[in-house]
Order: C-alpha cells, then structure tokens, then sequence
C-alpha cells in the first residue's frame, strides 16, 4: 500500500482530482486504514484553517496608522521641520531679493489652517496676491517638476505597488497612465495640504500646476530662489514613502474609497464637488459625487462616466479637446449624504 | 467600461476580503484593490479575469506587504482600538482581536508561496489559477496547501496554548 500523499489528499477534499485519481484515492481510503487516518486529519486541517482566516476578518476599516500614531506624529513631524526649513529659507531669499533691489516683496501669511504660505505681490500691494487671488501654497507649484506623465507615474507606483512588478504581470504591459491623468500627481500634493473651505479648487489652477516654473494662480514667472526652494521641496515631498502613498491613492481612487483614504489622510477640508450626467442617456440625471482632494480625476470620470474622456471647465464637464466637444455634465449642488 | 463595472461587482468584494486577510490592513487592502480596478480598466481584454485580477492584486500587496513593520503597528493599534471602547464590548472586542493577531501571527510563519496558496484557495481559485499566479506546476499545489494548512493550524494552535497558560498562571 502507497504511503498517503498529503498533497494528493487535499487535492482531492478540494475537488481538484480527475476522475482516475478520485477514484484511486477513494479506494485507498477505503482499503487502507492510513489513508482514511490521514484523510480525516486532512478535513480537519482544512477546517481549521478555514476558521483561522475567518478571524483574520475581524480586523476593523480605519486601523491603518492615523496622525496621533507614532506613524501619524513621525509624519507630522517631519512636515514640521520641513515647513520651518523652508521657512529659514524663504526669509533668507526675502532678504536677497530686497537688497538687490527687486521689485517683488515676498509675503508670508499665515492660512487659517496653520500652514504657513507665501504669497506673491506687488510691493505696492499690502494684502495678499493682486486681484483678490489667494495665496498659493509652495506645493501647489511644488509638483510641477514631477507631472511628466510617465515619470511621476512610475516613481508613485514604484514607492507604493511596484508598478514595475505589476507590469511584469500584465498582459499588455503599461505603467504610464493616458495623457488625461497627467496632471493627476500633480494635484494629489496640492490636496494633501489642508486649506479653507474657502480655497476650493478650480479649472485654472488645476491647469495651471502643470506648468512647470509657473506660478499656478496668475501664471506669472517666480523668482528663482523660489523656485528652487519649491523645486527642492517638490524633490523631498516626492522622495518620502507617505507622499508617495496618498499621491499613489489618489491617483488609484474610484469613487468613495479614494475620497474617503485621502480625506482621511490630508485632513482637508474641501467639500466635494457633484455633477449631474447630461449625455450620455445612460447617465442622464445622474448625480456624481467628485471626490474631494481626489487626484484621478481622469479615473474618476471613466469609472462615472463611463468612456467618456472629460475636461473640466468651469462649471461643466465637457468630452474631448476641440471644437466639437459637447456639455456631458453640469456642476449642481451636492445632495445631503445619509 | 460596462465591463469595468462588471468586474468590480463581482470580485471587489473577495477581492478585498483576500488582501485584508494577506495584509491585516482593510484601509491598504481597499486602496490595492481600487489599484487593480484602474488598472483592469486600461486593459483591452483579459483572458482570465479571475487570475488576472488577483496576480496583479497579489503583486501590488507583495511590494507593498514587505514593510513588515506596518503590519505590527496594526496589530498594535488594533489592541489599542478594542481597550478603548465600553468595558463590556471591550472584553468581546479584545478576545476577537486577539483571534484575530494570533491569526495574523500564524499566517505570518507561513512562506509567501504557501500563504499566498492558501488565501487564493480560500477565495475559490482552483488549481490552475493558484498555479499561474504562484509560477508553480498545478501538481505542485495541493502539497502546498497541504503544508499552508497544517502549518497554519498548528502555529495557531500553538500560540493560543501559550496564551491559555499564561493565563492560568497569571491566575494562580
């Protein structure tokens, strides 16, 4: 009689056996006090295991580590020491910048969020930047260096999934997300910093960050300590493993859960934005929630609006570059969640 | 895109069952699975979408699983979320997420291929598909799960042994 198999036996408890070998098996099992021993040793190995994972279940939402962990304060922290690094360094550029006479006087205001901001104006200006824009934060313009599609695509993939080992896997293999998500890095900084409810995102800033060099509100050229300040910062924002993290799952978000993982770990404020589907018929009507502080926009609307590749402009969604682009959505007000 | 949403319907859910019980961490394990939605929407076809959706799951956790020290701060925090609720629910809570890190312990004593094996068989993937997504020959699986599962059991056994003695010592 054959020693039993205990691959062969949980091949067959798991149906995995063709016709000739459950047949063998059974009449071992039958014939051979071992074999029917080890089957049963086999169901109850099978079972057990079974009801350990099911514990594994019990395992809450919400227990990834939150600002007051040691991961969240680690993270706080290091905001911290980079904000008055830059700080040291601004006031120091400031300070160039007046003696060798230049005719822009930078500003640092204070955001109610506690973040500190610097805003560019004219020296004759006593309130933040000209025409009532509001201030920009560094990280607005921050990303810029890092929307090439294909660059940041992979970097963000690379620190978080391995885009690069996934794309071993898949067949077709691509890393670089389509040109409509190229700005969507870009944006994921820019929503990890808290701001008012006041300072909702718009078209033009969205447009505008991926501008590199470009001041991301009036689009004007920045001094050059300044950018590079910024560019440095961007280079550090981009390096560490939590900026890679929200930036790679903003960039990943489908509806809800991208809103609600970004929401949580930005903390910010901003109130989501909701668009009622004007064509096609399918989603006439349709109300859908933008995620708040979402980078994938451009995921976000293929996952809402089906094939659709949207534009956001203004109030409206809009298919398609171009003449012929047409309103697939308008911009209502969001209904009360439940 | 209907097959997007098909996609999502109908393996979302186990989906994200396997890679919290591969992770410990359902936040994480919503964010992969999310991941590997975006990505199966930028496919034109896919041959096998069972295997394909949890091979590129399962290497999109396997990159991001290597840091091990999250998965023990998890363990912590989960602790530390069961004392703080009511002491009544806090005991039931606490004795569930013990289970539940004496599972994760037991889990983690596993190799990768035979965990990995494990949580795919226990989502329903045959043979062949565990076979494709672990780069093994499908001869080769039911002696992995074989392996996985005694392992997994009498690690677990084990360790609430422990626990029971040091309870009943801690008691006299």
């Amino acid at each position: 009689m054959p020693h039993p198999d205990e691959g062969v036996i949980h091949a067959w408890l798991d149906g995995e056996l063709d016709a000739t070998e459950t047949a063998r098996v059974e009449a071992l099992m039958a014939s051979d006090p071992a074999w029917g021993a080890a089957v049963a040793e086999a169901r109850g190995l099978k079972a057990a295991s079974s009801r350990i994972l099911d514990a594994l279940d019990h395992v809450p939402a919400g227990v990834s580590p939150k600002r007051e962990s040691p991961v969240g304060s680690r993270s706080r922290h290091w905001w911290t020491m980079r904000v008055a690094a830059l700080l040291v360094v601004v006031a120091g550029a400031s300070l160039v910048l007046r003696e060798s006479g230049s005719e822009r006087a930078l500003q640092v205001t204070t955001q109610p969020s506690g973040l500190p901001t610097v805003a560019s104006a004219p020296p004759d200006a006593a309130g933040p930047a000209r025409g009532g824009e509001e201030p920009r934060t560094l990280v607005t313009r921050s990303t810029a260096p890092s929307v090439r599609p294909s660059e940041s695509t992979v970097r963000s993939d690379r620190a978080s999934a391995a885009s690069g080992h996934v794309a071993a896997n898949e067949r077709p293999s691509r890393v670089a997300d389509a040109p409509a998500t190229a700005g969507a890095p870009a944006t994921s900084v820019v929503a990890a910093w808290p701001r008012s409810a006041a300072q909702a995102p718009t078209a033009g800033v969205l447009a505008d960050a991926s501008r590199p060099g470009a001041d991301s509100v009036s689009g004007r050229p920045q001094a050059p300590a300044l950018l590079a300040l910024e560019q440095g910062a961007a280079a550090d924002a981009m390096a560490t493993r939590r900026e890679e993290r929200v930036a790679n799952r903003a960039a990943a978000g489908a509806l809800e859960g991208a809103a609600k993982s970004s929401a949580k770990m930005a903390g910010s404020t901003s109130p989501a934005r909701c668009y009622e589907g004007r064509e096609p018929l399918a989603i006439a009507g349709r109300i859908v929630r933008h995620p708040p502080d979402s980078v994938s926009l451009a995921v976000w609307r293929l996952l809402a609006f089906r094939s659709e590749d949207l534009i956001e402009r203004g109030d409206s969604l809009q298919s398609g570059p171009g003449a012929n682009s047409r309103v697939v959505a308008v911009r209502v007000a969001c209904p009360a969640q439940p | 895109m209907g097959d997007a949403e098909r996609l999502f319907r109908i393996y979302r859910d186990m989906l994200v069952r396997y890679l919290t019980r591969r992770l410990g961490d359902r936040d994480w394990a919503e964010d992969i699975a999310q991941e590997t939605f975006v990505r199966a929407l930028r496919q034109d076809t896919i041959v096998n979408e069972r295997s394909w959706l949890f091979a590129v799951a399962n290497n999109l956790a396997r990159d991001g699983a290597r840091r091990d020290a999250r998965q023990r701060r998890h363990l912590e925090l989960l602790a530390a979320e069961a004392r703080e609720t009511e002491p009544e629910a806090a005991e039931i809570t606490l004795d569930r997420a013990r289970e539940a890190g004496d599972a994760r312990r037991a889990l983690d004593a596993l190799s990768e291929k035979d965990r990995q094996g494990l949580l795919l068989k226990e989502e329903g993937l045959d043979y062949g598909e565990i076979a494709e997504i672990l780069g093994i020959e499908r001869t080769s699986v039911g002696t992995t799960l074989s392996r996985a599962r005694r392992r997994l059991a009498e690690t677990y056994e084990a360790l609430q042994d422990g626990r029971r003695r040091r309870a009943q010592h801690a008691a006299s």
